[in-house]
């Protein structure tokens, strides 16, 4: 399974804010792995990918300060060397714009139910970011 | 190129309004009310006398403690007072006979207002890039400010106000020999006292010019001196003709070069800054040098694949593509650091993404293009059609401007993160997990030998971008294509070190900590950014080192102990990089980024 689909997972399966929290820093790390594997200049995608690159790990910044998060995660379990995910870059596109999609709804809910403002605020930056990603890597854009 | 009023309009307008000389000796035989002409003569001597002012007072001054001027500086001094004593030859009580508004009578009266006027408006000009400061020093305004109070600039505005006496000065005798000429022989000596002068102030500028000549550069940096109100944001407008995109990236570069400026003229940490401004700013200007590429590439297409324009466009090619790949090697070195501050986009971030969006439009011809466009329109322009000739001025324009930009750009930004690591805002990971875009759990500020590695990558990124700009420089003047000066690369000078002391000693160290070793320094000379790529040269470089010192230590079993202890010092010292508290070297201890956790350990 590869980091993306593994993340897909834990985002579907997350019950709680710490979940949420940490199944979403999982999809920003995957993706952003799974962007910077992709990036060739040669490609219609270069740009695209690099942008949105810029607002995974700042998704990513966003969730890890958040007070819920959980503090500690045993690392061995989950590598980012698994993240990348094969396949041509309008398919990775496609992937990560559908995984971000789903992440994005999630936290903004997540920012909506929140007790803790600074879980609310993190949240609402790490939907924003991943809302831009997908944006930006759906195909058929403008 | 820029499209901006420029000093130097200004000054070709004056010239202009006096005439050729041919025209001016026409005008002068002419002639007309001396009263009058000394009037209009005044008014020329006086805008003439504050340029100069304004020159002398941000240079060496004369003092009874001070080295006796010489050269420029010294004539500087002798046309301020020819000045002022053909404007007290020209004053009378009764000059002002003619209201304001009112037309003067004769072509040469005419012609003298309407160059005053215009050196007027220039004077304006260049004093938007300056102001009087709280306690009476200057300010500047903007990034030209700083320009314009260097020795060479001020010496060229020198220059040109003694082009203007050396036309005016034979004013006063060609007027007497004027049959035309009428008024009193007050005025007639008034004028003629007064070009005596202005010949004055001429022999002591051409004197200068001869001990120390300026060259054609220091002229024309003068002249390029913009207008210094800071353009708008000029809005997305999706309806703009195509073949006005190209302007809207030489605005966009110059508002990104002004708020480089800013960056660099504010305290430490000004708004908005945080890691992820940062990372916006790395990644717009990846695309901004890619779209550059793209451009030059499509204007090499149409030229001829020998012919010196196109050689030169592919090699500007070459380099932009240069600073693409370092931008995104910066870009990638940011994935690896984290900030807990999230700001909205510092004023440069955003700039910086505007740049990408025009020069995207420009590159692929689409006014409507977005970073978000998809790949359905498939124009890669540059492969799909080569640029019209007459399209080569506007894009070269465009290209060398925004490289410019990206300079100055990157520059800022190297001293924001020096500010954030001092403020302890540069995060990286503390767990034992390598693979450093994991960033979780706890964090800790990133160690310095790392932040010097961050550095040197901001380094190279602007001296790249500053190479690129040469480069295109280059290839517009093979093309036969006018093109701005690039303004020089002048700090605004304030102090911008970390803001605590332990921080700045940490910072100080950083880059001197951080020196690559052989395999590392060769992948860098090849333009390797790649950090993994950096990563497995450090460690091959310190393996390299390790398996040395273990032959040596080997060798220490030998009989002569001593000798061999001391050899063994001798092997680390020859070949051992400059370590970081850990004992880690190159890029296994700092732009890895992942070697081992940091900040598990206190900061040395």
């Amino acid at each position: 399974m590869t980091g993306m689909a593994a993340a897909h997972d834990r985002l579907e399966q997350a019950d709680d804010l710490p979940a949420l929290l940490e199944a979403a820093h999982r999809v920003f790390v995957a993706t952003l792995t799974a962007l910077r594997a992709h990036e060739d200049p040669a490609s219609v995608w270069f740009g695209r990918l690099v942008m949105a690159a810029a607002s995974a790990a700042d998704g990513r910044d966003a969730v890890i300060f958040a007070p819920s998060m959980p503090a500690h995660r045993a690392h061995a379990t989950w590598s980012t060397r698994q993240g990348s995910s094969a396949g041509p870059a309008d398919t990775v596109a496609g992937d990560i714009a559908s995984l971000c999609g789903l992440a994005a709804v999630r936290l903004a809910q997540a920012a909506s139910q929140a007790a803790d403002p600074d879980d609310q605020a993190a949240c609402v930056r790490a939907a924003q970011c991943a809302q831009g990603i997908c944006e930006l890597l759906a195909v058929g854009g403008t | 190129m820029n499209r901006r009023a420029a000093f130097g309009d200004f000054l070709g307008a004056a010239h202009h309004q006096l005439g050729t000389s041919v025209v001016f000796r026409t005008a002068i035989a002419r002639g007309g009310d001396m009263t009058e002409i000394r009037h209009s003569l005044l008014r020329v001597v006086l805008v003439m006398s504050r340029h100069v002012q304004d020159i002398t007072a941000t240079g060496p001054q004369r003092g009874l403690r001070r080295p006796a001027l010489d050269g420029w500086d010294r004539a500087g001094m002798e046309a301020r007072e020819a000045l002022i004593h053909a404007a007290a030859a020209l004053h009378s009580d009764t000059i002002g006979g003619r209201q304001p508004g009112v037309a003067a009578g004769s072509e040469l009266a005419r012609r003298l207002d309407d160059a005053a006027l215009s050196l007027t408006y220039g004077r304006d000009l260049l004093r938007t890039h300056l102001a009087s400061g709280p306690r009476g020093g200057l300010r500047f305004r903007s990034e030209w400010g700083s320009v314009l109070t260097t020795p060479r600039v001020r010496w060229a505005l020198l220059a040109e106000m003694g082009s203007f006496a050396r036309r005016l000065a034979p004013l006063g005798e060609q007027v007497g020999y004027s049959a035309r000429a009428r008024g009193s022989p007050r005025a007639r000596q008034a004028i003629n006292s007064a070009c005596h002068w202005l010949e004055i102030m001429n022999t002591s500028l051409r004197q200068a010019q001869h001990d120390r000549p300026l060259s054609a550069a220091d002229l024309e940096l003068l002249r390029a001196v913009p207008a210094g109100a800071c353009l708008p944001r000029r809005r997305p407008d999706t309806s703009a003709a195509v073949r006005s995109l190209p302007e809207a990236v030489v605005a966009t570069a110059e508002r990104a070069r002004y708020a480089a400026w800013v960056s660099d003229s504010q305290s430490p940490w000004p708004p908005g800054m945080s890691v992820n401004s940062l990372r916006q700013t790395a990644a717009a200007n990846t695309l901004t040098s890619h779209h550059c590429e793209t451009l030059l590439r499509s204007l090499a297409r149409g030229q001829r694949i020998g012919g010196e324009p196109g050689i030169a466009l592919r090699a500007a090619a070459d380099d932009v593509g240069r600073t693409r790949t370092r931008w995104l090697g910066v870009a990638h070195a940011l994935d690896q650091v984290a900030s807990s501050n999230h700001e909205p986009p510092s004023p440069l971030a955003a700039v910086a993404g505007d740049l990408a969006l025009w020069t995207g439009r420009v590159a692929y011809a689409n006014p409507a293009w977005t970073l978000a466009s998809g790949p359905v329109p498939a124009a890669r322009p540059g492969e799909a059609a080569s640029r019209e000739p007459s399209e080569m001025r506007e894009v070269l324009a465009a290209v060398h401007d925004a490289c410019d930009a990206m300079s100055r750009i990157a520059s800022a930004d190297q001293r924001q993160v020096r500010a954030l690591a001092g403020a302890g805002q540069v995060l990286v990971a503390g767990g034992p997990e390598p693979r450093t875009l994991d960033i979780l759990g706890p964090v800790a500020p990133a160690r310095p030998d790392r932040i010097g590695a961050l550095l040197i990558l901001y380094h190279y990124t602007a001296h790249a971008s500053a190479a690129a700009t040469t480069t295109v420089s280059v290839a517009a003047t093979a093309a036969r294509v006018p093109h701005r000066p690039t303004l020089p690369a002048i700090h605004a000078g304030r102090p911008r070190e970390p803001v605590t002391p332990v921080a700045a000693e940490q910072l100080a160290d950083a880059q001197s900590l951080y020196k690559p070793g052989r395999i590392e320094r060769t992948l860098r000379e090849l333009g390797v950014t790649d950090i993994d790529l950096l990563r497995r040269g450090g460690e091959i470089d310190r393996a390299a080192e390790q398996l040395i010192i273990l032959a040596a230590e080997h060798e220490s079993r030998l009989p002569d102990p001593s000798s061999t202890g001391l050899r063994v010092q001798a092997v680390k010292g020859d070949y051992r990089q400059p370590a970081s508290t850990d004992g880690r070297t190159g890029l296994a201890a700092g732009t890895s980024m992942s070697a081992r956790p940091e900040g598990a350990e206190a900061e040395p």
